[in-house]
């Protein structure tokens, strides 16, 4: 097994390379110059200086070797500084990615807390009225665009409450004083929580009953099942005992595979609601120019998506031992 | 039952599987519905924009930001534009950004799919390392940082063939991959051999027997694809990295919302967008999953 996760982690390395060299000369293209993106607006710095910056930064050395000084210097964990924040681009993704986290380990809490029973049941009385129900939820769910989502829950429960707050993950007042207690905060940031995580349960829970159902659906199909019927057991143990605790093995890989995807946010999503997470940073990094910062964060997005594809890889080997001889 | 039915229509008349698929789908009262929507909305955007008594580029700015009236049906914007006619006209470009963008993975999916497959070895292993790299690559970011990379270089009116571009480029590996493996288990059927004996070109074989036998994917795949392209293309809109004005689409109009005066007092101007996003994915999600279903072999033996 352990060979097995080498040989995944070993075949990764030159993938996550290509990416990085494809986000690297994206990079390239993009316009302006990062010496000014660097020096801020209205900076009366002369051409000297500009040059002075240019050579500071590594900026006049050819691509390729700026590309291997950043890969040198990432791999000792260095990406840089971000020229918006003034700060390492390192501290500013380790202090932003906990709000995106917060955010969606909350949401997919609830999603599974939901979509687990929904998705038994959905199973067991296939094509139901239940199953009816959530079949066009779930469709539903997938169609409709998040951000519009979002902007109707803000338009007709955010603003008529006048109590939830429309935007951000603090109210304004404490950010200038402070807050009093943790407990406070606490609940300052999660009633700021309660859109947001609706809007990501609710996309989260449309393919997730959905696969719940499917996999039940699998296991109900089975010879085991008819002969734990035949044996004359009841219906609840046969589903509780015999099917689902078979259903879960697809179930549990998926949880493995969601769990880096929890440190990344959605860009549209926390934008919507100007929220201080990870994809509100990569975006406004766009903007700001800061280009140590987008480079960082694109690559941060990268290895979340490689991690989540080798935990599934390896918990699909784990569950099925012949996918390891291969 | 709609076993049954298909199996003695298949005894009375040769009926082949194409039309067992119409037949099972026609039954799907779901997927009708859907395909039903997804006509009307096809037809209202060719249509509603000819008869619309103004013009796209047409604007009073004595009517601006008028609410919903028996002239104006959806109000007018800020430049006193029928938020109608920009709707509609809205709507062409965002379903032909999701047909494109669909296509363009269609394409490239099949096409590496089938020699992958077909070939094997070497260039399977390269072709599949290269979707691989693209299907590792995370999609919104990167789709975000592209466009805004590329985007100062293309006019308004090409930046919808860019986006179409981006969007299919980077979505062809989960089809090339399905494609492969269909391929894969085909190749070895006896129509092969065949094929072998008859001394078919590698070109031939692959475009003419073997893609057609994985057509029933590449559909389902291009459908859900293109529902996919629409909110992607929405999305991109709405942050102002995909289509951006004076071309409307329906992202860009919701965009308008993120202005705190269109969002809070001319709901006009942002809600009606949204809802056609979502009836027109929803409609091509229902049609998806309808053929599906009626493809479905394990259902029709």
């Amino acid at each position: 097994m352990l060979k097995y996760i080498a040989r995944r982690i070993l075949h990764l390395i030159p993938v996550l390379l290509v990416i990085t060299i494809i986000l690297f000369a994206m990079l390239q293209i993009m316009p302006g110059d990062p010496v000014n993106a660097y020096l801020g607006i209205g900076s009366n710095a002369t051409v000297e200086q500009q040059q002075q910056i240019r050579e500071l930064l590594g900026l006049d050395e050819p691509l390729p070797v700026q590309y291997f000084s950043w890969l040198k210097r990432s791999l000792t964990g260095d990406f840089g500084t971000s020229y918006k924040f003034r700060k390492p681009v390192a501290d500013v993704i380790g202090k932003y990615i906990w709000n995106s986290f917060y955010l969606n380990v909350v949401a997919m809490i609830f999603a599974f807390l939901i979509a687990i029973p929904v998705g038994i049941k959905s199973a067991v009385k296939k094509y139901g009225l239940f199953d009816n129900f959530w079949t066009v939820f779930s469709l539903t769910g997938v169609s409709m665009p998040s951000f519009f989502f979002a902007l109707i829950l803000i338009f007709f429960v955010a603003i008529p409450s006048k109590w939830l707050p429309l935007n951000g993950m603090r109210t304004t007042i404490y950010l200038a004083k402070g807050y009093d207690s943790f407990g406070q905060e606490v609940l300052d940031v999660l009633k700021h929580m309660i859109l947001p995580v609706t809007v990501v349960t609710i996309s989260s829970l449309a393919s997730l009953t959905r696969y719940v159902r499917n996999s039940v659906i699998e296991v109900i199909n089975q010879d085991y099942i008819r002969t734990a019927r035949s044996k004359g057991l009841s219906e609840k143990v046969v589903i509780y005992k015999h099917a689902f605790r078979n259903a879960l093995l697809p179930i549990v890989t998926l949880l493995g595979m969601y769990i880096p995807g929890l440190f990344g946010g959605s860009i549209l999503l926390e934008t919507v609601f100007i929220w201080p997470g990870i994809g509100h940073v990569l975006f406004t990094s766009i903007g700001d120019r800061d280009y140590s910062m987008l480079m960082a964060a694109n690559t941060f997005y990268a290895i979340l998506m490689l991690a989540g594809n080798l935990l599934a890889d390896v918990s699909y080997a784990l569950v099925d031992p012949r996918v390891r001889v291969k | 039952m709609a076993e049954k039915k298909a199996k003695t229509a298949r005894k009375k008349r040769a009926v082949g599987p194409w039309q067992i698929a119409f037949e099972r789908f026609k039954k799907n009262r779901v997927a009708v519905v859907g395909a039903s929507l997804f006509i009307i909305i096809v037809l209202s955007v060719i249509f509603v924009p000819m008869i619309s008594p103004y013009e796209i580029s047409e604007f009073n700015l004595a009517d601006k930001e008028q609410a919903p009236s028996s002239a104006h049906w959806l109000g007018t914007d800020e430049q006193g534009r029928d938020v109608l006619l920009r709707l509609f006209v809205g709507g062409r470009i965002s379903i032909l950004v999701g047909l494109m963008a669909a296509s363009v993975s269609v394409v490239i999916g099949s096409l590496v799919g089938g020699i992958a497959g077909y070939y094997g070895g070497a260039i399977d292993n390269f072709l599949m390392r290269i979707a691989e790299i693209i299907y590792s690559i995370p999609f919104t970011p990167t789709v975000i940082s592209l466009s805004a990379a590329l985007m100062w270089r293309v006019s308004s009116e090409q930046k919808m063939y860019f986006v179409m571009l981006l969007i299919g480029i980077l979505s062809w590996p989960g089809l090339a991959r399905l494609v492969r493996g269909q391929i894969l288990s085909l190749r070895e059927q006896e129509f092969m051999q065949a094929t072998e004996i008859l001394g078919i070109s590698d070109r031939s074989k692959i475009i003419k027997h073997l893609l057609p036998n994985t057509l029933a994917f590449i559909i389902v795949s291009a459908t859900l694809g293109m529902a996919g392209a629409i909110l992607t293309e929405a999305g991109l809109s709405f942050l102002g990295l995909g289509v951006t004005p004076p071309t409307p689409t329906w992202g860009n109009m919701v965009e308008r919302a993120r202005n705190t005066n269109v969002f809070r007092n001319m709901q006009w101007l942002w809600i009606p967008p949204g809802v056609m996003i979502m009836l027109t994915v929803v409609s091509i999600n229902l049609l998806g999953e309808g053929l599906r279903d009626a493809f479905d072999p394990k259902e029709i033996r």
